[in-house]
């Protein structure tokens, strides 16, 4: 499996979100410019293009695409009065912008074409494309406004973390909050990520627990929480968080999703299928309308299975989420093929389970479209 | 500019290619690239536009002044 960063594309780049009149919007440039004016961030698929020739930028080091963007911004405001903070900060933001443009002779290019740099729209999925192989729902209710996004991690004899959340990243999803239970090494690439940390370790009902709690707290405008297991692979070339919007939620009403399907619950034909009996095999990566992760958090039952004393070896979270969906008369909905690949060849839980057979998914997306 | 000095020295951020002479910045209006600031150091100039056409509208691109040319003798 390739480590390489993954192809920029703007079908699945991080910082791109739907913005008014299905137009789209930068939210690395809203979070630059830090107004609620949100329309110097509408972007055009040219201006996503453009940002995608180059390379990934990130709040410290600004490309010249997003350069201009908030160069643009900054300099209409400049008439803002003589000496207030908001002329300083207007002005700070547009000299910081000229110094991202990097000073080329006229017949020389500032944008050149990086390695895994967009070229053309052939090389990227689109939405459209995903629902080929995995049809959206017959039937839809209600939709996603803002996700909360978070990776559960745990000491590893063999890590998966880094595929894990480098193909979450590459599939769309950003601001991804890690919970970390116990002492793991966590890759420089992403020290700039949010981070919640348990030291002793909890284990893993206990720290999965306390995930959706803290992505309820921290993330209290989020309508969808998304939580995966740090073994879970995304097809990284796929813009699966913009399908997933189209998708949500599956059936009649809203239900958990489950973005993993094992090779036992894989079902005859492709499509989205509701659970005919308790969920058993993975918390792999688990979607829940904020609605039922607050119900999951302050069940009673669930509050007692989770309140084991730390370091206290404790598995069985997808059959105590699986149980409490079906007291709680809540559909759990899952697709075919399954969205996630499990990595786990070495499980923190299970000393010598290895992912394959129920740990597997046997028909994955990926697979189904390769880049 | 401002005093007759550039905004910001780019030197440090040009990749190995200084501004001495200063600066100008171009923006691209979707057909042709306009001046936007002209930010070269006194006895300097802008540069020619850029040739390389520009990806969207609003792109901003820098490119090093120059130094002008003294008058023709006449």
């Amino acid at each position: 499996m390739s480590l390489a960063p993954p192809l920029r594309c703007p079908q699945t780049c991080p910082h791109r979100e739907t913005g008014p009149h299905s137009g789209f919007v930068c939210r690395l440039v809203v979070q630059l410019l830090d107004t609620t004016d949100r329309t110097d961030a509408n972007v055009s698929l040219e201006v996503c293009e453009a940002c995608c020739r180059t390379f990934e930028p990130t709040v410290r080091d600004w490309n010249p695409v997003i350069a201009s963007l908030v160069w643009s911004a900054a300099d209409q405001r400049r008439s803002a009065p003589q000496g207030s903070e908001d002329q300083a900060r207007w002005e700070r933001l547009r000299t910081q912008a000229e110094a991202s443009f990097p000073p080329v002779l006229p017949e020389e290019d500032d944008l050149p074409l990086r390695p895994n740099g967009f070229t053309t729209a052939g090389d990227c999925r689109t939405v459209q494309d995903i629902a080929r192989v995995l049809p959206f729902p017959a039937v839809r209710s209600g939709q996603v406004t803002r996700w909360a996004v978070g990776v559960t991690t745990a000491p590893r004899r063999v890590s998966t973390l880094m595929p894990c959340v480098q193909s979450l990243l590459s599939v769309g999803f950003a601001d991804i909050h890690l919970f970390i239970d116990g002492d793991v090494d966590i890759p420089e690439m992403f020290h700039d990520l949010p981070r919640s940390q348990q030291i002793p370790a909890l284990g893993v009902r206990q720290s999965y627990y306390r995930a959706l709690v803290k992505l309820l707290e921290a993330y209290p405008d989020a309508d969808t929480l998304l939580l995966v297991q740090d073994d879970a692979w995304w097809p990284p070339h796929l813009p699966v968080r913009e399908y997933l919007e189209s998708c949500l939620w599956p059936g009649s009403q809203p239900g958990l999703v489950s973005a993993w399907c094992s090779s036992d619950d894989t079902q005859p034909s492709a499509g989205w299928f509701a659970t005919q009996r308790p969920w058993r095999f993975g918390a792999v990566a688990f979607i829940y309308p904020r609605e039922f992760a607050e119900r999951f958090i302050h069940d009673p039952l669930i509050q007692q299975a989770c309140a084991v004393p730390p370091g206290t070896r404790s598995g069985g979270l997808s059959m105590l989420i699986g149980d409490w969906a079906a007291r709680s008369q809540i559909p759990i909905v899952f697709p075919t093929p399954s969205l996630v690949q499990h990595l786990g060849d070495v499980s923190t839980i299970y000393e010598s389970s290895r992912a394959v057979g129920v740990r597997y998914a046997s028909r994955f997306l990926g697979d189904e479209m390769p880049a | 500019m401002l005093a007759g000095q550039p905004d910001f020295q780019m030197s440090l951020c040009c990749f190995g290619r200084g501004v001495p002479a200063g600066y100008a910045l171009w923006q691209y209006d979707g057909a042709d690239w306009r001046l936007k600031k002209d930010a070269s150091l006194p006895g300097a100039r802008p540069s020619a536009p850029p040739k390389v056409a520009g990806l969207f509208a609003g792109q901003i691109r820098a490119t090093p002044s120059v130094v002008a040319a003294a008058d023709a003798a006449v």
